[in-house]
């Protein structure tokens, strides 16, 4: 039983630097600002999640995931919160010159 | 901590390794570019590192300390001055020089120099053990905490923490005395209430929101500081923090700033060196030492707080 | 005497964590110090003293580190040395400190100069702290 659970646990660690991984790039790549805040704000905060999934799943202690799964609500808060300020503040400098 | 069965190489773990390449390759990313922007977002970039480079040290309160001031603290510095002073006056490549083998010379003898000193240093102090060892462990049980990081910085060397605290006081008043507007005792803090740019009303929710439970990390850090690791520094930014995103929330701390902000500043620096006149023989008693510390934690937050209040000041 | 201790050092032919982290320590102080020294930008000045900064306080905690190693060994591991820990913490946060003092200097010495108001409207104006003129900051 520990073994599944280490091994989904591996699994999830992998698959969130993936999608870090990926974030990282469009961040890079994409050419507008919009593009860039999808990037960061779904491929990390996905990324961010399976990341401390996994880390919970190895550390194997609830304590250690409520706080973790708690960092993570706010992660999200914060980087949508952001995300939403950052195109407001563009769609004005664009809208009025 | 190293374990036996981690893979290394001679000797190193493989993890340090790439950790030290990814600093490295951060301090460049710092040092090189010619763009401030960019020199500062590396320098953040070096910070996230370099709390990775504190946890494989096996230090926690340093992390803790380099994640909360070197951060989120330093971010909020670099972040203004990047933005509002984003020209450089007076670039590297527009000055003449009579002989242009100076810089590079000097560049040369400095890093030598510093080389020397500094391997010669550790080299010493690398063999030997430290002498404070045994003595800090037997003395632990009558400062009264448990955490001995903590101990250290009230109780044993509580005179560095006295200076510390102090710079971080005169640093707050220094930077009030900076800001620009009119004469008169509450000038720094007076244009921090001038008209600011509109947010959205989302900013203005989620940070009602989360600024309580920021506010209990900042709380839980400073009382976990006894037993676990935390400490006062640590709580003192997280509160700071919570200042930072109350400001710019925009609501409304008039009576904070107006009133509370400079004596707060104050508070822990005097506080300590009354307890210390008199308590000359032995160390504090706990409820002396909560007492100091609190205040301490406050006064920390509020230097912090006017340093980033006076770098929106100044035209 | 650094001869022998660089000899001593390479006999063994394996380095540990402490040593790597002491070298690597070094070598951001030297970049951090010489790019300080070079340079003409404040900005540029006050970021490479900041990594300075960085690069000296590795190298302490990296020294911290080393009473670990040496009665790890089967035995069970003591706690990083507390006292030079409490220093870095002190290095980090007076860091902070000089660092902001430094931005809000550097905003005032590259900013634009101001018209200074009138002697005597200076004076009206310590009596009372808010004063009838505004200025934008």
């Amino acid at each position: 039983m520990s073994g599944i659970i280490e091994l989904a646990g591996l699994a999830l660690v992998i698959g969130g630097a993936f999608f870090f991984t990926a974030g990282t790039l469009g961040l890079i790549r994409f050419p507008d600002l919009r593009s860039r805040l999808h990037a960061l704000t779904k491929a990390d905060n996905l990324g961010l999640g399976m990341l401390l999934a996994g880390i919970s799943l190895l550390l194997g202690s609830w304590t250690a995931a409520a706080i973790l799964g708690l960092t993570w609500i706010l992660a999200l808060g914060a980087a949508s919160i952001s995300a939403h300020v950052l195109s407001g503040i563009e769609a004005r400098q664009q809208g009025e010159p | 901590m190293t374990s036996p069965t981690e893979p290394a190489l001679a000797g190193i773990p493989i993890a340090d390794v790439i950790l030290g390449m990814g600093v490295l390759a951060s301090v460049l990313c710092t040092i090189a570019p010619r763009s401030r922007f960019a020199q500062s977002m590396g320098l953040l970039g070096l910070g996230v590192l370099t709390t990775l480079v504190w946890l494989r040290l096996d230090s926690v309160d340093v992390a803790l300390a380099e994640a909360s001031i070197g951060g989120g603290i330093l971010a909020a510095i670099l972040v203004w001055i990047s933005t509002k002073a984003p020209s450089n006056p007076s670039p590297d490549a527009a000055a003449p020089t009579r002989w242009t083998w100076v810089r590079p010379a000097v560049g040369t003898l400095c890093a030598v120099t510093l080389t020397v000193i500094l391997s010669s240093v550790w080299l010493r102090a690398e063999q030997a053990l430290p002498a404070w060892d045994a003595s800090l462990s037997r003395n632990m049980e009558a400062t009264g905490v448990e955490h001995e990081i903590t101990g250290v910085l009230l109780v044993f060397r509580f005179y560095d923490t006295l200076l510390e605290s102090a710079v971080l006081m005169l640093t707050g008043v220094a930077v009030l005395a900076l800001g620009r507007g009119d004469a008169g005792a509450r000038a720094g803090v007076d244009v921090s209430f001038a008209a600011r740019p509109p947010i959205p009303s989302t900013l203005q929710w989620f940070i009602r929101v989360i600024a309580p439970v920021l506010f209990l990390a900042g709380l839980w850090l400073l009382f976990a500081g006894s037993s676990d690791s935390g400490g006062a520094f640590q709580s003192g930014a997280v509160l700071c923090a919570v200042l930072i995103l109350l400001r710019s929330a925009h609501i409304p701390m008039v009576t904070l700033t107006r009133r509370w902000l400079m004596p707060l500043l104050v508070a822990g620096v005097l506080a300590f060196i009354l307890s210390a006149l008199t308590h000359l023989s032995a160390p504090f008693p706990f409820p002396v030492l909560l007492g100091v510390e609190v205040l301490l934690t406050l006064g920390i937050a509020a230097g912090l707080y006017a340093i980033y209040l006076s770098l929106e000041n100044p035209a | 005497m650094m001869a022998a201790a660089l000899s001593a050092g390479l006999d063994l032919g394996a380095f540990s964590q402490v040593q790597w982290y002491l070298v690597l320590g070094t070598a951001i102080a030297v970049i951090g110090a010489v790019r300080m020294l070079l340079t003409r930008d404040l900005v540029a000045r006050l970021i490479a003293l900041n990594v300075t900064g960085i690069g000296s306080l590795m190298i302490i905690l990296a020294l911290a580190a080393r009473t670990d190693q040496s009665s790890n060994s089967g035995a069970q591991a003591t706690e990083n040395d507390p006292v030079l820990s409490a220093l870095v913490i002190t290095g980090l946060v007076i860091t902070v400190a000089f660092t902001g003092l430094g931005a809000v200097l550097i905003r005032r010495i590259e900013a634009p100069p101001r018209v200074e108001p009138e002697a005597e409207s200076a004076l009206d104006s310590i009596a009372s702290p808010d004063a009838e003129e505004d200025e934008q900051p």
